[in-house]
């Protein structure tokens, strides 16, 4: 039988965050979010493995786009099945690579790594940005949870 | 390395052929440090990618966090690119490193 994992948040909280994910989502079609090269200097494979890591990235960012759909705006309540874990897994991983290049780049690496922004002393649109992170991080850490009982 | 020598008896030339390519031998798979990735990810995708088990997993994690870098897999070019693949599509930064002292 297919699990499923189920979360609930409060709709108006979460609704700046999931616009602000949906506007970071076509900024990561073109480009690796990680800092990864190919391992060769061969141009033909070099394309190739970019090419694939892209349709996957792709992919992982599809999934977790799928999951905060319309009906997730409406009602703060959305499931992972079981099949889509990894890709959900992934999704997250990357939109928080893309936010530490976009909406928070201005916060050192060790800031971004202690967790140590300080919410009252950024913008409003950190603000929302760094909710994004946080919450990717803890959809990240509540399946892993369930994954490793 | 293969060496051939021709011509018995003559001043032969000698044709060495180096059978040993810039990717042969042993290679180090290495991840990076990010200030992104959670220890619970990483730890799970050591696991996942490479059989890892927990102790395992958690020390390279720790490794990767503390100084920066770990070897988390050392074998023949082929498989070590498999694993590169596998890791840089979980988002980690992963690189190959040849392993100087199998040399």
């Amino acid at each position: 039988m297919n699990r499923q994992l189920e979360f609930r948040l409060d709709p108006e909280a979460v609704r700046p965050l999931v616009l602000h994910f949906r506007s970071l989502v076509d900024s990561a079609k073109d480009d690796l979010v990680a800092e990864n090269e190919p391992p060769t200097g061969d141009q033909v494979m070099s394309e190739v493995w970019v090419g694939d890591l892209l349709e996957s990235q792709s992919k992982d960012i599809n999934a977790l786009d799928e999951l905060f759909d319309d009906r997730f705006l409406d009602t703060g309540r959305a499931t992972v099945d079981e099949e889509d874990v990894d890709l959900v897994l992934r999704g997250c991983a990357a939109i928080r690579l893309v936010l530490r290049d976009s909406t928070l780049s201005r916060f050192e690496d060790d800031c971004l790594e202690r967790g140590e922004v300080e919410v009252g002393k950024i913008t409003a649109e950190e603000e929302i940005g760094y909710g994004v992170y946080i919450l990717l991080a803890s959809l990240q850490e509540l399946i892993i949870s369930q994954l490793n009982p | 390395m293969v060496s051939m020598i021709g011509g018995e008896g003559a001043a032969a030339p000698e044709t060495v052929v180096d059978s040993e390519t810039d990717l042969s031998g042993v290679w180090n798979v290495v991840v990076l440090n990010d200030p992104v990735n959670l220890m619970s990810y990483v730890t799970m995708v050591f696991k996942r990618v490479l059989g890892m088990n927990q102790n395992e997993a958690e020390r390279h994690m720790m490794e990767v966090h503390e100084l920066g870098r770990s070897v988390v897999w050392t074998g023949y070019r082929e498989k070590a690119e498999a694993y590169q693949y596998q890791l840089q599509e979980w988002h980690l930064t992963a690189i190959l490193e040849k392993n100087e002292s199998s040399a």
